[in-house]
């Protein structure tokens, strides 16, 4: 094996073009990797798009025009075809948080967002494909005939490095609203994006599409670089998934003319009514749909369930039910089929410190079921109290909570409350529309919470809509809007 | 030089070299003549068998005695330790203080907490009764005035609190050794000859308010001689409503927070201190420099304390306030908090002293690491440092330029297990000897947590509990 092998090269795409000169070695994340990648400094003269006029070549295109491309690219996005992708994926197994398998099923399942029908759904249900096609006319009360259109922007995409489907999401979303973006590749990820953009260049390298997406490795908090980069000039609006420390940096650099779309950090709960506990069919249909929630993708989204509340009561039948049910949900994880869940690859230090620690202590408080070395483990609180370590929850690990009543699982809303998988469908009627005034912000049916579909809000914002620029035409005839410079006192 | 280093290197004779280290590890201050020089010059080879001997005898000595430690050994099949690296497997995480149910707190389920801490100390806890305390503060008292425990609290952004189990033992042998230090090149006195000058709190649960008993105690010798900004307590209960809120603050649900009645009850005290907070401190100032200017003060406080102090000062023109001769220690670490480059001169000038001594210590760890004139911090002897692979917690080899995860053991613990694995990333050098012409092995570079190099941070250092108690105390003074 070479040095080269050992140290893989992220090349750098911008618009079309392919950059692999001026490496630098960058280290990956928790000392996983360490990879080459052009010195984004020497690059800043061709990063920025420049003239915001140059996104017109965009608008030469019709919505079929883009379709017709994104269906391409799914298509040349083939792991058993496409050699730059494959290599992509092989290059992230150190680096992912995820087992190879799991890499490999989620490199699968990227094509299935450029698909035409996805597409078309995403673009006419989040934004409204005649927005994006032109003016959309109405006539306002007032007698105002009002244009409405959605343009695209000069945006920075920071990307998440738990899952490669969100690089090829961005790739989709920039072209429906004909933006231009960079997209900001995350350490522990940086080759899916760089994969699909030089796929791009391979397929149609003179395409507008093409030519208005970049793909660059930087480290995030380059103070230096994002100077000069997030700038009005330069760019308009920002979208940044990542950890508090990463959103909270780039706030920095907001002003006006530039503004921030925050994907904050999330993490997910369930809540299971006591009808999970109706027969022992259905608490075991129960803990199949928990324990999907929480270890499908090795738990490694923040779509996964991580503390499960259970109205199983907290006396002690409670308390033997909930621990039964634990057992249960363990022995679910390890039957959930290998292309969802495997074994972690690495157990997380700072959670087997705190699994650790609950051991050592070895008071009642707490049944532990499971071993790390079993690849999956679930703590049942005996108290009704997730563990001090909750936010940590990962690699499989689920804290089971036993309450009275779901109002105590309520009261652990915050915004940080992504997705809240319920059981059974009814009882959502009692939980959510008091729950999403706390900031819960999906609501799932039980062991969905890692399905559904693509074209719907995201994190309680209207994402696509605000990655664009809406922008009105007001149209107004002196005989029907009457005009303030005959305006009578 | 040293009296002791001759006689351990010859100490061919096992019985000797095992009473030896017992005398070491139980009172190492006293084993070294309460001499700076001593710690200082002791032969690495020597150090390195009491070390290991002492290390021998406090497993032997603990491992049956302290629940959380047998579970531990139990559980790796650890009967004896032969070699230092043996003992990596038995250190405890940080975890390891905190892994309660957050909820006990919350409730006061002090009987509880303290079936937790009886996990962690030989002390026997079951005589006490707190069944009857309706705060931290009144519990603290209960176990204060009826057990040798000084459990130290720290105060964690996650909302949780740690507790350290430490005795009076612990905070003398802590005192003594900074004594010693006082004394670094001089004939050791009983006392230093000093007044105290503390900007903060006089009475508290953390670390650096616990040491002030022994301060006046060991240090001084008299409470007289003891003046503080605050002569009153830091509030455990404010301390921990501090880290709740933060919490809460992060992820915007301060205004669902829950405040203990005990807590309610106090508020209006609370809004008098805050009031009264900038004024207090104003006071003290003037009071400081007007009574001890020109003489002899000792000052050890957390790096941000003793620069705001320093900037009160030199902000008004005034510097060179107090007596050359007089003790200034700083540390705390710059966790979350960026110090100014050059606090430790702003601070050595408004003193009136050529520098001050800056220390490395934690409160798992009876012992400071003094940083040298070569910038090094030299290791303390009674504390044996590990460097850790930070992902696998494996020691990492004894030899060459290590840099990893500090971990440390501390042989003067007799009640509580003395391993600790930090947060801290440091790099060792083990072979080059510093040219200061110490002995001891030493830290090079920057000490950085690991939490903050991945951006953030868990713990409120104690450089920080100032902010945060500020915050928490304008959270409850507005809060009706």
């Amino acid at each position: 094996m070479n040095t080269q092998e050992l140290r893989p090269t992220a090349n750098m795409v911008v618009r079309g073009k392919i950059y692999s000169d001026n490496l630098i070695e960058v280290g990956g994340r928790g000392g996983d990797m360490v990879f080459l990648t052009p010195d984004v400094h020497k690059y800043r003269d061709v990063l920025p798009l420049g003239s915001p006029g140059k996104l017109a070549d965009l608008y030469e295109l019709s919505f079929d025009d883009i379709l017709d491309y994104l269906e391409a690219l799914g298509e040349a996005l083939d792991v058993n075809k496409n050699p730059k992708l494959r290599r992509a994926m092989e290059s992230s197994y150190p680096a992912s948080p995820m087992s190879p398998t799991l890499v490999d099923a989620s490199y699968e399942d990227m094509r299935w967002v450029f698909q035409r029908d996805v597409v078309r759904e995403l673009a006419d249900t989040e934004v409204g494909i005649p927005y994006l096609e032109g003016w959309v006319e109405s006539e306002r009360i007032g007698g105002v005939q009002l244009g409405v259109r959605c343009f695209g922007a000069r945006t920075v995409n920071v990307v998440a490095g738990n899952a490669p489907i969100v690089s090829a999401i961005t790739v989709v979303r920039n072209a429906i609203l004909r933006s231009d973006t960079i997209i900001k590749a995350p350490s522990n990820d940086p080759f899916t994006a760089l994969a699909i953009a030089e796929t791009m260049c391979e397929i149609a390298p003179d395409h507008p599409i093409t030519k208005h997406l970049s793909v660059a490795y930087w480290r995030g908090g380059d103070e230096k670089f994002e100077e000069f980069l997030y700038q009005p000039q330069n760019i308009e609006k920002i979208i940044a998934c990542g950890g508090f420390a990463a959103v909270k940096h780039v706030t920095q650099y907001i002003q006006p003319g530039l503004e921030l779309i925050s994907l904050d950090p999330k993490r997910s709960m369930s809540i299971v009514g006591q009808e999970a506990f109706d027969s022992e069919d259905t608490m075991w249909d129960v803990a199949r749909r928990i324990a999907t929630d929480v270890g499908g993708y090795n738990q490694v989204q923040c779509a996964n369930a991580r503390v499960v509340y259970v109205v199983s009561g907290t006396d002690d039948a409670g308390l033997e039910r909930i621990n039964r049910l634990g057992e249960m949900v363990q022995e679910c994880i390890l039957k959930l089929p290998p292309q969802l869940s495997t074994k972690p690859k690495k157990y997380d230090q700072n959670l087997k410190a705190s699994m650790d620690a609950l051991r050592l202590t070895d008071m009642e408080w707490y049944k532990l079921i499971g071993e790390e070395d079993d690849g999956a483990a679930v703590i049942v609180s005996q108290l009704p109290n997730e563990v001090e370590f909750a936010t940590l929850l990962n690699d499989r690990v689920a804290n089971l909570v036993p309450i009275d009543s779901v109002d105590e699982a309520i009261q652990q809303t915050d915004s940080y409350t992504q997705t809240v998988g319920v059981y059974p469908e009814e009882l959502k009627s009692k939980v959510m529309n008091i729950q999403a005034l706390f900031g819960s912000q999906r609501y799932v049916s039980l062991g969905y919470a890692l399905s559904g579909c693509l074209a719907k809000p995201q994190d309680g914002l209207e994402v696509v809509r605000r990655m664009g620029k809406w922008v009105t035409n007001e149209i107004s005839d002196p005989e029907k809007v009457p005009p303030l410079w005959e305006t009578s006192h | 030089m040293s009296k002791v280093a001759p006689n351990v290197v010859s100490g061919s004779d096992t019985g000797d070299i095992v009473a030896e280290a017992i005398r070491f590890c139980d009172d190492p201050n006293k084993f070294f003549n309460h001499r700076q020089v001593e710690m200082d010059t002791i032969s690495r080879e020597a150090l390195a068998e009491l070390q290991l001997e002492g290390l021998k005898y406090r497993f032997n000595q603990l491992k049956n005695n302290i629940p959380m430690l047998k579970k531990l050994a139990d559980g790796q099949g650890i009967e004896d330790i032969k070699q230092l690296d043996d003992v990596v497997p038995l250190l405890f995480e940080h975890t390891v203080y905190k892994s309660y149910p957050p909820i006990l707190l919350e409730k006061n389920r002090f009987k509880d907490i303290n079936a937790f801490i009886q996990k962690l100390t030989t002390l026997d806890l079951s005589g006490v009764d707190v069944s009857g305390c309706n705060s931290i503060d009144e519990w603290l008292d209960v176990m204060d005035r009826e057990t040798e425990l000084r459990i130290s609290m720290s105060s964690g952004t996650s909302g949780t609190v740690s507790f350290q189990p430490l005795t009076t033992k612990d905070l003398r042998i802590w005192n003594q050794n900074t004594l010693a230090k006082c004394f670094d090149g001089k004939e050791p006195e009983k006392h230093l000859n000093a007044e105290v000058v503390f900007p903060y709190f006089r009475y508290g649960p953390s670390i650096g308010m616990r040491l002030n008993d022994g301060v006046s105690e060991y240090i001084v010798g008299s409470e007289d001689r003891f003046h503080a900004a605050f002569p009153e307590r830091l509030s455990a209960d404010v301390l921990y409503f501090a880290g709740r809120l933060r919490a809460a603050q992060t992820k915007g649900s301060a205004n669902e927070l829950t405040i203990n009645p005990s807590l309610k009850a106090r508020l209006k005290d609370f809004a008098e201190l805050q009031n009264n907070m900038q004024d207090h401190i104003e006071e003290f100032f003037d009071r400081i420099v007007s009574e001890y200017r020109g003489k002899r003060i000792y000052l050890a406080s957390t790096w941000n304390l003793l620069h705001s102090l320093a900037e009160r000062g030199l902000a008004k023109g005034i510097e060179g306030v107090f007596a050359p001769d007089s003790v200034v220690f700083g540390g705390g670490g710059a966790k979350g908090m960026t110090p100014p480059p050059n606090w430790q001169q702003d601070v050595a000038r408004f003193i009136g002293i050529d520098k001050i001594t800056e220390g490395y210590g934690m409160s798992e760890i009876m012992g400071s690491h003094y940083k040298c004139s070569e910038g090094h911090w030299h290791f303390a002897p009674s504390v044996i440092p590990f460097v850790l692979d930070p992902d696998t917690s494996e020691p990492l080899q004894r030899k060459g330029v290590a840099t990893g995860r500090a971990a440390y053991f501390d042989l003067s613990a007799e009640t509580r297990w003395g391993g600790f694995i930090t947060g801290d990333e440091i790099t060792v050098n083990w072979d080059k000897p510093c040219p200061c012409g110490r002995q001891s092995f030493y830290i090079e570079g920057d000490i950085q947590r690991y939490s903050e190099k991945q951006g953030g941070d868990d713990k409120i250092s104690c450089a920080a509990t100032e902010n945060a108690h500020k915050e928490a105390l304008d959270f409850l003074t507005n809060f009706s």
